[in-house]
């Protein structure tokens, strides 16, 4: 696969690339470098991968399809780890002021955010989620169940006279 | 009689959201499959958890990309995938084309 290959593959899944980084960190700046850092830790790691693998004109529809998840997949799992760490570090050190819309999603551990986000807006499976945020099935059940949980407490509290 | 078919109903009820979520093992799938099967009006309550897990949706923020941050990225991306994803040039030909696709991507 040719570097243009790539871009073609990737260009279209940036929205929801920096969708989950401005999850993970709630600002414009910080978020779009994660987006950048997580794509060059992913071409890094994978270059090998990515260079063997088939050219753009040769994959039909559902291959493109296809490749392209597995791309998107790949790089979420650095933004996972990289923007959960950097998340809590910002927020030690007070460097940015979380969003006033969205308060009960953005009161929610970084971890917690990324599996709510996964499972409810890219509808990635518990296995799938077990893989990308390279943690176990039982952890990421438990922080679907909690996040769930706090979510909706959280919004029927607000919505009671 | 009834005690025992309220745990029963009690007990599938906890697995709504493992079965929606996908969570639940193949056993216990097939097992919760079999129950709903036998038990239409069990439908319901599955329905409202859907329902709920819809509503969920609305509860977790869609940031949008402005122009300006959609122009910058997408630039800094193809950047990066230009210079790490540069293949080792085994001969003068490939050296060749690197630097033409370089200076095309410019």
């Amino acid at each position: 696969m040719k570097r243009k290959d790539f871009y073609q593959l990737v260009l279209p899944v940036t929205d929801k690339l920096y969708r989950m980084a401005f999850r993970l960190i709630p600002d414009d700046l910080q978020a779009e470098q994660l987006v950048v850092d997580s794509l060059n830790a992913y071409l890094i790691k994978e270059k090998k991968k990515i260079l063997a693998a088939s050219e753009y004109e040769l994959l039909s529809k559902k291959d493109i399809q296809i490749s392209r998840r597995l791309y998107f997949k790949g790089i979420l799992r650095y933004m996972g780890e990289i923007g959960c760490r950097r998340s809590s570090q910002l927020v030690d050190q007070t460097k940015f002021n979380q969003p006033s819309d969205f308060q009960s999603f953005y009161g929610l551990a970084p971890k917690v955010r990324l599996i709510i986000s996964l499972r409810y807006d890219f509808q990635f499976t518990v296995d799938e989620i077990e893989d990308i945020a390279t943690m176990p099935r039982y952890e990421v059940i438990e922080k679907l169940h909690n996040g769930r949980f706090l979510l909706l407490n959280d919004f029927n509290q607000g919505v009671q006279p | 009689m009834e005690k025992t078919q309220n745990t029963i109903d009690s007990k599938f009820q906890k697995k709504i959201l493992g079965f929606l979520d996908g969570s639940l093992s193949i056993e216990e799938k097939s097992e919760f499959e079999a129950y709903i099967r036998t038990h239409p009006e069990f439908e319901a309550q599955i329905k409202k958890k859907e329902d709920e897990l819809s509503f969920l949706k609305n509860l977790i923020p869609v940031p949008l990309m402005s122009k300006e941050i959609t122009e910058s990225l997408e630039s800094e991306m193809k950047l990066s995938i230009f210079n790490l994803l540069k293949e080792e040039p085994k001969s003068f030909a490939d050296r060749v084309r690197n630097s033409w696709e370089e200076w095309v991507s410019r």
